[in-house]
């Protein structure tokens, strides 16, 4: 009977995907927890979404650029030498790292530079951390003509050179952040304040799932891509679906969008790899999940690395797109779900991962995606050589190497 | 009668205007910023002007805040202020002075602490109101609950962006006064403030008979003196908060004084 499956909702009732609910809510994380001055701006945005996601014609435009500009969709591709060499289970990476602009960041900024442009704002900010974002959101500004401020802890200035001049050269404006930690959290700080001067005129690019709703579930949507495909790609080249898919998470979106399209296939295990750094105590690491609690932060309740007085913690990771004391709503609520585990790598065992897989594999990795590919080192050595691991290659490494040349006593400028 | 209540119910009476001044607890230490509280109470008492202290509780990230109750916070924060030590200084601010006090506190602080606990140890230490910048009326009504119950104010903000359509539910659930964004952004000094401003309060007032009090921005007294037209209190933070941190070892108040007197000359009755 044609009407009574088109009656039968595509995600079922009991799906976890179902969320948020309309006051942004992934079970009790998310939320809105900003000033009133940017409650215009949020309702606005929610509702222009809404409006260009029942628009085939925004699709159709986004799907155009996806293809087209940015090269989708990417290989999803057997990891050889990868696997021979730990002796068990068959890895596979979903290849965002070939996309322009380097990484997964650029999914997000294309769509969110269109809503921009529905919107009727000329001009877009942006944070960024370990440059990426940044990096991406120039670039769709560059695309679609639009004025473009990245604010970047003064801290990830020197660390990211590389991605600040690629910014400019593209016309972004990099303004460096010398406020607290002077790095990603800083920067998302000065961002949102800048935003709330000028919602009339100008369109916030957040650049994870994270922040007050709709960010999260925006980014999350964009992001998804990254999943539909691998789903995709699984089915056409291993008949089946992998049996674990596992990302590096700092506020999440490279994880959100490969995992989403998986909440419901409960034989697949997901995995979120958290920066381990230095060591477990406060201040050392960036693993919120794993050593944080129930918070505010940034517009969001969600884990958060904060004292006892709800003030946050200083973090540290080796990378810079990691180096974050929250994690986006909606991983929280899959974490409590217990849907996805979360683990975390170190510093020193990013950098192993990130020599292992340029060596065995000639795909030099984002120090953030190394990160995830040291727990799958260790998870494939555990697994039978029957099942299939899929790794986020969220982004490519060129902007770390002089970080690790530094951290390796190189000097390569 | 809640001590915020009752000041603004006085004012009315005797056609004043009160006086909010910001300061931050801790900067420079948590007993100067409550001698300048006990001091700017005083100047307005001689100057028949009501005084209502808006304590700034100190926190990591304020996202509406700009660069100078951002460093301000931060050199608090560096020295160890905790919220129990903030607790601790208001309960002896109380054994001198019975002017209102208002905390600005960040729902992280508030959330952290939980809600019902942070809120009673406010009121039991002399807290008469708070504000709680990051919590937008939709995400309030637990807290508006609590409040009640404590009889402790829970004031509500409206910015310039803020819609016709949502001006209602703050209104209505607006208790103390309301906190007018006098302009669109984070808080600072600023030369002038804008010109639709008295248009802006006056369609606030057809919504509620809550006081409306005015802040962001205002540095000058010419200011002072515009706000007075139309508002029932004048809100100043950061030209406050920049002289607090300016004041030297030797904690000397006297520049704290001269300024506060010229300040708010123009509300004196």
């Amino acid at each position: 009977m044609a009407s009574l499956s088109e009656a039968t909702p595509s995600t079922p009732l009991e799906s976890l995907k179902r969320v948020p609910d309309p006051a942004g809510r992934f079970g009790p994380y998310g939320g809105r927890y900003v000033p009133e001055t940017l409650m215009f701006a949020l309702d606005q945005l929610e509702a222009e979404y809404y409006r260009a996601k029942a628009d085939p014609a925004f699709q159709a435009e986004l799907d155009h650029y996806l293809r087209d500009y940015v090269g989708r969709p990417n290989p999803l591709y057997f990891a050889r030498r990868l696997t021979e060499h730990l002796g068990g289970a068959k890895i596979y990476f979903k290849r965002e790292d070939l996309n322009h602009t380097g990484a997964h960041k650029i999914n997000n900024t294309l769509g969110q530079a269109l809503l921009c442009l529905r919107m009727g704002k000329p001009r877009i900010i942006a944070e960024t951390g370990a440059g990426q974002h940044g990096v991406a959101s120039a670039t769709a500004a560059a695309l679609f003509g639009l004025e473009c401020d990245v604010y970047m802890g003064a801290e990830d200035v020197r660390r990211q050179k590389l991605n600040v001049f690629k910014m400019q050269q593209m016309g972004a404006r990099v303004v460096p952040v010398e406020s607290g930690s002077r790095t990603l959290r800083d920067a998302i700080n000065e961002a949102m304040r800048e935003w709330m001067g000028s919602v009339e005129r100008t369109h916030y690019i957040i650049g994870s799932v994270m922040g007050p709703h709709p960010f999260p579930m925006i980014v999350r949507d964009f992001q998804s891509i990254i999943g539909e495909e691998t789903r995709r790609q699984s089915l056409d080249i291993l008949g089946r679906l992998p049996d674990a898919v596992v990302a590096c998470v700092g506020g999440g979106s490279n994880a959100a969008g490969i995992f989403y399209p998986f909440i419901d296939d409960k034989g697949v295990e997901l995995v979120g790899v958290e920066a381990g750094g230095r060591g477990s105590s406060l201040g050392d690491h960036a693993a919120t999940i794993s050593f944080g609690q129930k918070g505010i932060l940034h517009g969001m309740m969600t884990y958060v690395l904060a004292d006892d007085d709800g003030q946050t913690s200083p973090v540290h990771s080796v990378s810079a797109g990691l180096d974050y004391p929250g994690i986006g709503p909606e991983h929280s609520f899959w974490r409590d779900q217990s849907r996805v585990a979360y683990a975390s790598a170190s510093d020193d065992d990013a950098l192993d991962a990130f020599r292992m897989c340029s060596r065995l594999e000639g795909i030099i990795p984002a120090l953030e995606t190394a990160h995830a590919i040291a727990h799958v080192m260790q998870m494939a050595r555990q697994r039978s050589r029957d099942e299939v691991i899929v790794l986020n290659m969220s982004g490519r490494g060129d902007k770390d190497c002089y970080e690790v040349a530094r951290l390796m006593g190189e000097k390569i400028d | 009668m809640n001590r915020i209540d009752h000041l603004f119910e006085e004012a009315r009476q005797r056609q004043q205007v009160a006086f909010v001044p910001f300061l931050t607890a801790g900067d420079p230490d948590l007993e100067t910023t409550f001698r300048v509280a006990r001091l700017i109470a005083d100047i307005g008492q001689e100057k028949n002007i009501p005084v209502l202290v808006e304590l700034g509780f100190p926190y990591s990230d304020p996202l509406a805040d700009g660069p100078t109750i951002q460093t301000s916070y931060a050199h608090s924060l560096d020295r160890g202020t905790t919220v129990p030590a903030i607790f601790e200084s208001v309960k002896q601010f109380r054994q001198e002075s019975s002017a209102p006090l208002a905390g600005m506190v960040s729902f992280s602080i508030v959330h952290r602490r939980r809600p019902e606990a942070f809120m009673k140890q406010a009121k039991d230490s002399g807290i008469d109101g708070l504000i709680i910048p990051d919590l937008p009326v939709e995400e309030s009504e637990p807290l508006r609950t609590i409040a009640n119950s404590l009889d402790l104010k829970l004031i509500q903000l409206v910015a310039p962006t803020t819609r016709p359509d949502r001006l209602p539910k703050i209104a209505s659930s607006a208790t103390g006064f309301l906190y007018y964004i006098s302009v669109t952004g984070i808080t600072g000094e600023r030369r002038s403030l804008p010109v639709d401003l008295q248009k802006r309060v006056a369609e606030l007032r057809e919504q509620t008979r809550v006081p409306i009090c005015v802040g962001f921005g205002v540095s000058e007294p010419e200011q002072v003196r515009s706000i007075a037209e139309i508002a029932d209190g004048v809100i100043v933070g950061s030209a406050l908060v920049r002289r607090v941190g300016e004041i030297g070892p030797d904690r000397d108040l006297a520049k704290i004084e001269s300024f506060i007197r010229e300040l708010i000359q123009p509300l004196a009755r």
